[in-house]
Order: C-alpha cells, then sequence, then structure tokens
C-alpha cells in the first residue's frame, strides 16, 4: 500500500489519542513498517505528541529546592576546594561592593529636638547600591529594602492607616492590625494589607510597578492626577504587573521564591530574558551594564546564585550562553571618588 | 565549546558550574524518570543522587558524548538498574504518556525544560488562534476530540485536522532535538 503522507498525518492524531477505528489504526501500522523515514515521522510526531504533558510533568520539580536539599553533602566532600572557596570569599570582599543583610543605613530627616512630636517624625531610610538593609518598623512590621531603594515612614504610626513610601524594590511582612491597615504608597500604585508579606518593586526610572503576593490578602489602587482607580484583591503566588501610562493591571500566577530570593542574597532567574538579567545584575552588583549586540537580550536565562562575584557570574554566563564581555574599570576622579564600573556584554566569537 | 567548560567546570567542582548544569537538566532528568519509576519521591531521589555521586567522582568523569547524552543516559542506566533490583516490572507505566506499549522501542524524551518550553512557545506562535485553543485544550486540558468538538462547536473531523496541523508545526520545531542516535538506528 502507498499511503500519502498527508492522509496519515491526518489520522495521527486520532492514533496518538487512542481513539481510532481498528481499520485506521492498521493503516497506520503498515505504514510505520513501509520505511524507517515513515518510522522516524512516526516517531518525530509521537514526539510532538508528548511535549506539553512532559513540560507540565517537568514544572513539578523544583531544582532549587532540590539543590538545597544535597548541598550540604557537597560541602562535606568539597574539602580540596575549600580554600579557593575561602580565597574567592576575600576577594570578593575587597573587591565586590558585598551584598549584606543589616547593610547600610542613611537615615534623614531625624530630628532628636522635638521628641515629644515623635508621632509626626517622617524618617527615610535608604539601601545603598549593593547592599542589603533590614528594618523593624514601630509596629512591628520587617522590611526588607533591596540595592539603591529608599522607604519613607513616620517613627510612630499614627491615625487610622499606617502609611509608608517606596521607591525601589522591598520585601514586606506587615505586622497583622486590623484596626490601623498598612497602606504602600509605590509611585502611583497603593497597596492596602492588613498583616501579610509581599514584595514590591517599583522604581522610578521603569514604567512599570510589581506586586508578588507571598501570604495573606492585599487591595491595590493605584493615583494619579487625581484619579483613583481600583483593582480588588490578589491572592497568595500571584504577581501584578501595574503599568503606569496606562494605569491597567495584569495578573498573572508565579512561583514566589524567584522573587523574594534577593533579600537573603540569592540572586534567581527562571527563564527570564537578557534584559531582564542586565537589568538585575547592574542593581544588584552597582555596575553599569550595557549590552553591544541587541540580539542577546532575547536570550533565556535559567541560573541561580548566592555569594557569587561579578566576575564569577560573568564567567558563568560567558560559558552557559553564547555571551562575552569586557570590564571596563572604575576611573578615579577629580574629587577623589571613582567612576561606576563598566560591563560590555556582547556576542561570542565563534 | 560550551560544553567543554562546562564538562570542565564540573571536572574542577567548581560549584557555580555544578548548579548550573544541575537547575538546568533537573526537572527534565525527572520527569524522564517518571517514564521509567513513575513515582515522584523515587525519581527525585535517584537524580540527586546522581548528581552527588557526579559531584564526589568528578575527577573520573569521562564525556566523549554531549554532556545531555551523558546525563540523560546516565539517568536510565540508573533507573533500569533500580527496576531490575526492585523487580517491578510489572509497575513500569510503560509509556501512558506515550501511547505506546513496547518500551524498549520509544523515544527516549532529552530535554531540558527551559529548551522545550522555548519551542513549544515558539511553534504555538504559529499556530493560527483557533487552532491553538483547539491544540491547548487537547493536549493543555486533555480533552478528548469529542469534548473539544462539543466544546467549540465544529466538527470532530475539525479538530482532528487543526491538531494534525499544530503537531506538524511543533514535530519540525522538536525534530532537532531527537537523539542522533535514533535518527541514525531507524535510518539504518
Amino acid at each position: 500500500m502507498n499511503t500519502n503522507f498527508n492522509d496519515i498525518e491526518a489520522l495521527l492524531a486520532s492514533y496518538l489519542s487512542g481513539d481510532i477505528s481498528d481499520e485506521s489504526r492498521m493503516i497506520v501500522d503498515s505504514w510505520r513498517k513501509e520505511s524507517p523515514e515513515n518510522e522516524k515521522l512516526f516517531q518525530e510526531m509521537q514526539y510532538a505528541w508528548n511535549a506539553i504533558p512532559i513540560l507540565q510533568e517537568m514544572e513539578q520539580f523544583n531544582s532549587f529546592e532540590a539543590l538545597k536539599k544535597i548541598s550540604p553533602m557537597l560541602e562535606q566532600e568539597g574539602s580540596g576546594i575549600r580554600w579557593i572557596k575561602i580565597l574567592q570569599r576575600i576577594a570578593a570582599i575587597l573587591i565586590i561592593p558585598l551584598v549584606a543583610y543589616a547593610g547600610y543605613m542613611t537615615i534623614s530627616n531625624i530630628s532628636l529636638k522635638k521628641l515629644s512630636e515623635t508621632e509626626s517624625i517622617i524618617q527615610t531610610i535608604s539601601s545603598r547600591q549593593g547592599m542589603v538593609s533590614k528594618l523593624t518598623l514601630s509596629d512591628g512590621t520587617k522590611v526588607w529594602l533591596n540595592s539603591g531603594s529608599s522607604l519613607q515612614f513616620p517613627l510612630r504610626f499614627t491615625g487610622n492607616k499606617r502609611q509608608v513610601k517606596l521607591k525601589g524594590e522591598a520585601y514586606f511582612e506587615v505586622a497583622k492590625n486590623e484596626n490601623q491597615p498598612f497602606l504602600l504608597n509605590a509611585n502611583e500604585l497603593n497597596v492596602e494589607v492588613l498583616g501579610t508579606s509581599f514584595n514590591v518593586v517599583s522604581y522610578d526610572d521603569e514604567s512599570v510597578s510589581e506586586v508578588v503576593l507571598v501570604t495573606g490578602k492585599v487591595k491595590l489602587f493605584s493615583e494619579s492626577d487625581n484619579s483613583e482607580k481600583q483593582y480588588g484583591f490578589m491572592h497568595p503566588g500571584q504577581r501584578v504587573v501595574y503599568t503606569k501610562k496606562s494605569q491597567k493591571v495584569a495578573y498573572e500566577e508565579v512561583d514566589v521564591k524567584k522573587y523574594i530570593a534577593w533579600r537573603n542574597g540569592d540572586l534567581i532567574f527562571v527563564d527570564d530574558s537578557m534584559n531582564e538579567v542586565v537589568k538585575r545584575l547592574s542593581r544588584w552588583f552597582n555596575v553599569e551594564i550595557s549590552v553591544k549586540d541587541p540580539e542577546i537580550n532575547d536570550y533565556i536565562y535559567k541560573a541561580t546564585f548566592s555569594d557569587e562575584t561579578l566576575s564569577q557570574v560573568l564567567y558563568m554566563l560567558k560559558i552557559s550562553a553564547p555571551i562575552d564581555y569586557r570590564i571596563v574599570e572604575s576611573k578615579p576622579l577629580p574629587d577623589g571618588t571613582f567612576t561606576k564600573q563598566k560591563v560590555i556584554l556582547m556576542k561570542k566569537k565563534e | 565549546m560550551k560544553e567543554g567548560l562546562l564538562i570542565e567546570g564540573l571536572i574542577r567542582r567548581e560549584k557555580v558550574v555544578f548548579d548550573y548544569v544541575f537547575n538546568y537538566y533537573y526537572s527534565g532528568l525527572c520527569a524522564f524518570s517518571m517514564q521509567y519509576l513513575n513515582d515522584k519521591e523515587s525519581v527525585e531521589d535517584l537524580v540527586q543522587d546522581f548528581f552527588v555521586s557526579l559531584w564526589i567522582d568528578s575527577q573520573n568523569l569521562h564525556i566523549n558524548t554531549s554532556l545531555k547524552a551523558y546525563l540523560f543516559t546516565s539517568i536510565k542506566n540508573r533507573c533500569l538498574d533500580t527496576l531490575k533490583h526492585k523487580k517491578v516490572i510489572e509497575k513500569y507505566r510503560t509509556f501512558m504518556l506515550f501511547g505506546s506499549d513496547n518500551f524498549e522501542s520509544s523515544v527516549d524524551f532529552w530535554f531540558a525544560e527551559t529548551e522545550l518550553r522555548q519551542t513549544i512557545e515558539a511553534s504555538m506562535a504559529k499556530l493560527s488562534p483557533r487552532c491553538r485553543e483547539i491544540f491547548e485544550n487537547s493536549r493543555l486540558n486533555g480533552l478528548s476530540n469529542q469534548e473539544i468538538s462539543n466544546k467549540l462547536g465544529i466538527s470532530k473531523r475539525t479538530v482532528e485536522l487543526q491538531i494534525s496541523n499544530s503537531l506538524k508545526i511543533l514535530r519540525i520545531e522538536l525534530s532537532e532535538f531527537m537523539p542522533l542516535w535514533l535518527v541514525i538506528w531507524l535510518l539504518k
């Protein structure tokens, strides 16, 4: 029998789903046996048929959790490389502005003279580039402030709302107080909560703000030019991206771990575009990263870093992606400070 | 080139390289093992054990094929050993997924999650919205062709044709990932 492949293709969807008549099944079976090429085409079709269920299967396995589980076993065995590790750490301390826990804080606007008026004193805490600051507000709310971000809050919360203002990225664990809701203002976007934990990213120079909810429930609304818009409630595991220009929000379900890993000093990329990777690395290490070949931006990256230095991270990029880099060293300025370190990413020449 | 550096990094026990390879292949290797062991906990243990021993024995690591081929064949051997050892061959899931009852003749699915997702997304982008909707209902939501036909108010024949059409496109995108040995073996 000489069956046209187009006819066979039409039968394959039924064949693969098992919903097929015996007669048609025999046609496909004998076509498969006709030649190795036919069999190869069949196998490829089966491959395609299985692709999505297998992807769904893969999604239930979490490599980050698994790696955490086996890492202690690796440390014990890695005695030979311990020295290198220690040296690397020393090098990191010397060269790179380290991502530290209770980092530097610049406290401003505090007027100690007016202690009696502590209620009305507003203070601002900024986390320096390359640092993560952790602080506790007067109501017990814990805040992790990412590199280059600042938070404005009153020394004591009065009135019927606990109001704070954020520029940049922070993770909040809000102490529960149902009588006094916690209200976060992040540029135009507002997040109102009773007691919950969530991550917010809202940089002035970016067109979007985002909120990732870890536990509890929050209410979102925006305010700009006197127009107020309500967006309803968010649920745990959701990420909302708010576009400033259009005042629109988009919801998606995410794995929250990726978004809050920064507060433990971890940098996690899961299928992020190079564009996003560059943005986050430059904030993290306080360097200016420029991309010379735009094709790089479309590259999708997956990796986790915890205490790697900038050069280690760049080295990893180089060996795992078609990317090369060049570091432009900082230059001294007349006033004794230095220019920001620059990194140029380019396509690897084969 | 890139592969060579990764393998060298593994041999030298560079933790960043190890972590990278682990994160990149872990879920793919687990899903692959599920075809043999069909138990989430056992496959995770098996893949984790493999990586621990890879780290410990890194000095003796000799990879003549690609890193990917090495990982998938090593894991496959471990799965088969486990099955032999436990004598639970009758419990093989034996391709409920694959719709085939012949274990040996089926094609191994060598994919890292990232590669597979990118490939599927690239293929889906080429489909018309209607065609995509039908395909997703079938493969993502697991509806039968008859159910889709009822749901969307179109004939079952149309559903079948559209699914075949989607498969054709996906097949072309995926074919470059077919293990080379298989292609050679089939065309012999």
